[in-house]
């Protein structure tokens, strides 16, 4: 038979195995990456186990690419190893670049492994993993060798057979230990062979809440045949006897082989750090006079001392040279959001007080004494007001992220669903480069999840269920993103069961939020599922959690300024719109006036003013209309809303056509007073939590007004309107 | 019959090594173990001929378990090989200086590895 060569069959069952296993491992290195980021946020360093985890990854990566000749993934991997070998080795620092830079790593693995099992084995493209690989190979470099004298593994009192047994990882591991003055510990426990495992587990977990497992090695039990005896080696915080009573192990011993030193002692001077990157270690190591069980046949992989033809090898040779940090790398500055806002703050201060100085050279302008100063002070102003805009829009770009991210953890949760499930669904996902104010981007991370986990489990019927009405058997997930002038649309759409819109009604009336004789259309009767204490479906699972439904997605997107829309059909699927702005930070407003008050409305929600005779406006069970266009707009009189006199029954009025989603309003106000610009505040107080207000801001003449909270008005009015 | 264990954490690399060996001439069975654990186990309970080991795995590494395998009278004579992705000299140093018969880097040829694992099962069969 001719040789098997796993490259030349690249549409193998071993070739999809790799795909699904390098999947599993890359799902694995996205959790550790996330878990790696919040430990360097939060302590400036990594737990071990999780950084040599990482590395474990990495490794089989490369091992596995190699097999299957994939040479642009393999290096790829073998320089994410060599990033991960630095951290756990102590060698690398653990920095901001040096977790970018794995996380991008990782992104370009599962974009290859993607493209891989989309073109069912053809060689994906390694420009964009050779681009990324010439970055790593820039920063990963080990700093000085500062390998000492005296290693003080040697000092340990214990069986060499152990050390021996060590690897390159564990030794730093214990070295790191001895010099953060921690006690080393030998743990010792005989099992029987057959059934070690629980009780080695058991063990370990002990040792490791009071300190780190640094090694496992296993020996022969007193009757070798059928006992096995663990050493552990361990380092630990505290004292033999406290030791002992913590590890309460009936079979377990516990003995120092290495005492604490104390911290003021040279501990650190001992540390031996491997000064090289895997280049320069294969020069070293063929020198080593060992022997070599067999002889080794030139390009054979066997034996040592040959570097495999084809693998990269020379690309660390000036390793031990002064190298550059990973911190040279990146050009980019990760800052506190916070900091942007108060930028954001100050940028809004100007901007109002640029409008007051409009509004004095406007007033100078008028009088014929100083309307020469009054020109200069207008021409000031007009390029002040370019730099400001400027400025301001620098400041909102800052602001803004892809949607990527976001995107990127529903991918992640989709697919844990798909495993836990069993249900065959594809996610489709678009507009990933659709940018949002990164405050708005982390806040929409919950109700996404939550929309996915629901279309998972509730929409999306089982493979045999579809079959059996005549779909695939594999269900969709669409998430779509887009912009629309100042707004982001978000569509979550699924191909499901849809929403009867008879059960919702009868679990509404059941739960007294509508009564039996109303009527609703279509679209109000599926907008219920918003409302708190409704889920249509009576079994709560494990998946969409308890407790946290489709009213909770509704007031999150509420408090972003956003809406929810439903759309759904029975038996073809139900689609859900968020709305949001794009920036909370600064908006341009309407200033609107109403019975002798100023209201500002976030012109972004403003879809155009009219000018109307009061004697237009139509009155239908008890609503006021306006038919716009051969449409009908529903009114609301803004005076009203707020307990304001009213203008004159006589009087023209102006209508603010409100738009947002789906939905539109006609707001009644007295008179337009133009635009602004506005950094909304929050309101602090009894008005806080008056309905319809979203905050507060100061004009141009340093007035304060509030300012409409559009998406609560608009939500208002077609509740109203299911309740007419 | 010869039998050969498999130690090796990836599923992938399991049937890789294992489709390897099914051309290997002479009559073997192989049985695979997904951790050092594993291998443990299944050793006291087959006679095994040739242990094909990784390095890298959760829970003992290869080093520790070929550690245990050549420190117990009952296994020493049991050829093993490492087969490990390149990467640290002195964990191969190591496993060769703890008395591992064969060190086998991946990507490893096939080829490459029948000739091992033939070489080393012959010798087992003769001595």
């Amino acid at each position: 038979m001719a040789p098997r060569r796993p490259k030349s069959r690249p549409r193998s069952k071993a070739y999809r195995e790799f795909v699904s296993e390098a999947e599993e491992i890359l799902e694995r290195m996205r959790g550790d990456l996330a878990d790696l980021a919040d430990q360097k946020a939060a302590k400036h360093e990594a737990e071990p186990d999780l950084v040599n985890r990482l590395f474990r990854s990495a490794h089989s990566l490369k091992g596995l690419a190699g097999m299957f000749g994939l040479d642009g993934m393999s290096q790829l991997a073998h320089h994410l190893e060599d990033v991960l070998d630095g951290l756990r080795l102590g060698r690398v620092p653990l920095n901001s670049p040096a977790v970018a830079l794995l996380d991008e790593a990782v992104t370009v693995f599962s974009t290859l492994t993607q493209e891989m099992s989309e073109s069912s084995g053809a060689a994906p493209s390694d420009g964009v993993a050779a681009a990324l690989v010439a970055r790593i190979e820039a920063a990963v470099h080990a700093p000085t060798d500062a390998r000492g004298t005296s290693d003080p593994i040697g000092r340990l009192s214990v069986d060499p057979a152990l050390l021996r047994a060590l690897t390159e990882y564990e030794e730093h591991r214990l070295r790191e230990n001895l010099r953060r003055g921690r006690r080393i510990v030998l743990v010792e426990a005989t099992f029987e062979i057959l059934s070690f495992e629980e009780g080695l587990a058991e063990l370990t977990k002990s040792v490791r809440e009071v300190g780190e497992v640094l090694s496992t090695l296993p020996a022969p039990g007193d009757t070798p045949e059928s006992q096995i005896r663990f050493s552990l080696l361990a380092a630990t915080d505290l004292d033999e006897a406290a030791l002992e009573s913590a590890l309460d192990l009936p079979n377990a011993r516990v003995r120092t082989v290495g005492a604490p030193v104390a911290r003021g002692e040279d501990a650190s001077g001992s540390e031996t750090i491997r000064a090289s990157a895997l280049g320069d270690t294969q020069a070293e190591g063929a020198s080593g006079a060992r022997p070599r069980p067999l002889e080794s046949h030139p390009g054979d992989r066997v034996g040592d001392g040959e570097t495999p033809e084809g693998m990269p090898h020379g690309e660390h040779a000036g390793g031990a040279a002064e190298l550059e940090s990973l911190k040279s790398i990146s050009d980019t500055v990760r800052v506190d959001i916070k900091k942007l806002d108060e930028l954001m703050n100050l940028v809004g201060e100007l901007v109002i007080q640029r409008s007051a100085i409009a509004a004095i050279a406007a007033r100078l302008c008028a009088d014929p004494a100083t309307s020469r100063v009054g020109a200069e002070l207008s021409k000031l102003h007009k390029g002040l007001d370019r730099k400001l805009q400027e400025l301001q829009s620098g400041v909102l770009e800052v602001r803004m992220v892809p949607l990527r991210q976001v995107f990127e953890k529903l991918s992640r949760v989709a697919r844990r669903l798909r495993r836990d499930l069993a249900k065959e669904v594809r996610l489709e996902i678009k507009g990933a480069d659709t940018e949002l104010d990164k405050l708005l981007v982390e806040e929409l991370v919950d109700p996404l999840v939550h929309l996915v986990r629901n279309a998972f489990d509730h929409a999306i019927e089982s493979p045999s269920e579809r079959e059996r009405v005549g779909k695939s058997s594999e269900g969709m997930i669409r998430i779509e993103a887009s912009q629309r002038g100042n707004h982001v649309v978000i569509e979550v759409a699924d191909d499901g069961r849809g929403i009867d819109p008879a059960v919702v009604r009868a679990r509404a009336e059941a739960c007294g939020l509508v009564s039996p004789g109303e009527v609703l259309s279509h679209r109000e009767t599926l907008e219920l599922i918003f409302s708190p204490g409704l889920s249509t479906r009576e079994e709560v699972t494990e998946t969409s959690g308890r407790g946290v439904g489709m009213d909770v997605v509704r007031a999150n997107l509420t408090a972003l300024g956003g809406l929810v829309d439903v759309d759904s059909t029975i038996g073809r699927g139900t689609r859900i719109t968020l709305t949001l702005p794009i920036t909370l930070a600064i908006i341009q407003a309407l200033i609107v006036g109403v019975g002798g008050q100023r209201f500002a409305i976030p012109l972004t929600s403003v879809l155009e003013t009219l000018l109307v005779e009061p004697a237009s406006i139509q009155r239908s069970e008890g609503r006021e209309m306006l038919n716009l266009r051969g449409h009908p707009l529903a009114l609301r009189r803004l005076a009203r809303e707020f307990g304001l006199p009213e203008a004159g029954s006589d009087a023209k009025l102006y209508v603010v056509v409100l738009g947002f989603g789906d939905s539109r309003l006609g707001l009644l106000v007295d008179r337009l007073d133009g635009q602004q610009d506005t950094v909304i505040k929050p309101i602090q107080g009894p008005i806080q939590n008056v309905r319809g207000v979203t905050g507060a801001t100061e004009l141009g003449d340093q007035s304060a007004v509030l300012v409409l909270d559009v998406s609560a008005l608009v939500d208002d009015a077609v509740r109203r309107r299911e309740a007419a | 019959m010869q039998r050969i264990l498999i130690v090796e954490d990836s599923a992938t690399m399991r049937s890789l090594l294992a489709s390897a060996l099914i051309d290997l001439g002479t009559s073997v069975e192989i049985t695979e173990a997904a951790s050092g654990f594993e291998a443990l186990r299944l050793l006291p309970r087959e006679p095994f001929d040739l242990i094909l080991t990784d390095i890298n795995m959760p829970d003992i590494n290869g080093l520790e378990l070929l550690s245990f395998v050549k420190g117990n009278s009952a296994y020493r004579g049991i050829p093993l090989i490492i087969v490990s992705t390149e990467g640290s000299e002195r964990d191969r140093e190591k496993g060769l200086g703890l008395g591992a018969d064969a060190y086998l880097v991946k990507p490893f040829e096939p080829d490459a590895l029948r000739r091992v694992v033939s070489e080393l099962l012959a010798k087992r069969r003769d001595g």
